[in-house]
């Protein structure tokens, strides 16, 4: 599985994704991100149903079924997943130059 | 109380022009391509349990540029705004332009929390007047392919009238003879397009100025 074309993530993009390990709606994702970051990043409204249609567009995220018929559900797919992991490796690769540097 | 303004295109004015009677003690109730409808913010009624108190920036109004293709698609979009403390206001599903109103405090004061996401919309308006623009241009050249043999018509006026010896007639008769075949002549001369034309190509202007001008502040905003 490819994929170099989607990394480097934006820190939105990583949190997201991260969040949505588990199935949960739109306003569920804000609240884990805010969670996530100890409330450094903040997504709004707006920002977060952008972030989702782009997120479905490229597949990294997907519908899954909703009892609730007001609220859609997502969660990360298989190459969501694995896009998360290259991009930990990677940024764990950079933390050890850091380190190296005594940073 | 209504107030009126010429349809915006720049987004961030139009919430500042909004915004300045939201602070004023109103809220905004609905909006009709210029009609703006307020309402004192005293009729409010509760939206939630155990709401707090609003603050000062309470029913501020935001817009979001979106449309959807199905009801459920509209509706769990209206839901996530309103779970994040977003009431929505007005906007149809086909439309574009959506305005919230802020209703919980918790809420942050901006729909948008990063000026990527914020410029997108103006990407979005300057596709959604393409579009538009797309099918009033075929109409367009269609008409005026239709209009060229009304154009030879123009200057050969006298043989539309299809009467014999009409034009040899004088006075009273001619006039009469000459009233009664104008409207068929009209009807031949293809001339009836014409003001179809006209509002057609008021059409495809309006498309291409919105369009051009949103693709423009889209590119100024994305750079901000």
């Amino acid at each position: 599985m490819n994929t170099n074309k989607h990394l480097p993530l934006t820190e939105t993009t990583f949190y997201i994704l991260t969040a949505l390990l588990s199935p949960g709606h739109g306003y569920y994702v804000m609240q884990r991100v805010e969670e996530l970051s100890l409330g450094r990043v903040r997504i709004a409204a707006g920002t977060m149903y952008g972030a989702i249609e782009n997120l479905l567009l490229q597949n990294l995220i997907a519908p899954v079924p909703s009892p609730d018929k007001r609220r859609k559900l997502y969660q990360t797919t298989e190459l969501g997943r694995h896009v998360l992991s290259s991009e930990a490796e990677r940024l764990r690769y950079l933390v050890s130059i850091a380190d190296r540097f005594g940073l | 109380m209504r107030k009126y303004h010429f349809p915006f295109i720049d987004l961030d004015r139009e919430e500042i022009w909004i915004n300045r009677y939201i602070r004023q003690g109103w809220r905004l109730k609905d909006v009709n391509l210029f009609i703006y409808e307020f309402i004192p913010k005293e009729t409010h009624t509760r939206l939630k349990e155990n709401e707090v108190p609003p603050d000062e920036n309470a029913f501020l109004v935001r817009c979001d540029v979106h449309k959807f293709d199905t009801d459920p698609d509209f509706e769990n979009y209206r839901t996530m705004f309103l779970d994040a403390g977003w009431k929505h206001i007005s906007g149809y599903k086909e439309d574009n332009v959506q305005y919230f109103e802020r209703i919980s405090p918790y809420a942050s004061e901006e729909l948008f929390s990063d000026t990527v996401s914020k410029s997108n919309r103006y990407l979005r308006l300057a596709k959604y007047w393409s579009c538009m623009l797309l099918p009033q241009l075929a109409v367009f050249f269609a008409s005026i392919h239709l209009m060229r043999s009304s154009i030879w018509n123009l200057f050969h006026l006298r043989e539309l009238f299809y009467s014999p010896g009409l034009w040899e007639l004088t006075g009273l008769s001619f006039w009469a003879a000459f009233l009664r075949e104008t409207p068929s002549a009209m009807l031949f001369s293809g001339l009836l397009v014409l003001p179809y034309i006209l509002l057609n190509s008021l059409f495809v202007i309006t498309d291409a100025v919105c369009a051009a001008r949103s693709y423009q502040l889209y590119c100024k905003k994305k750079k901000a």
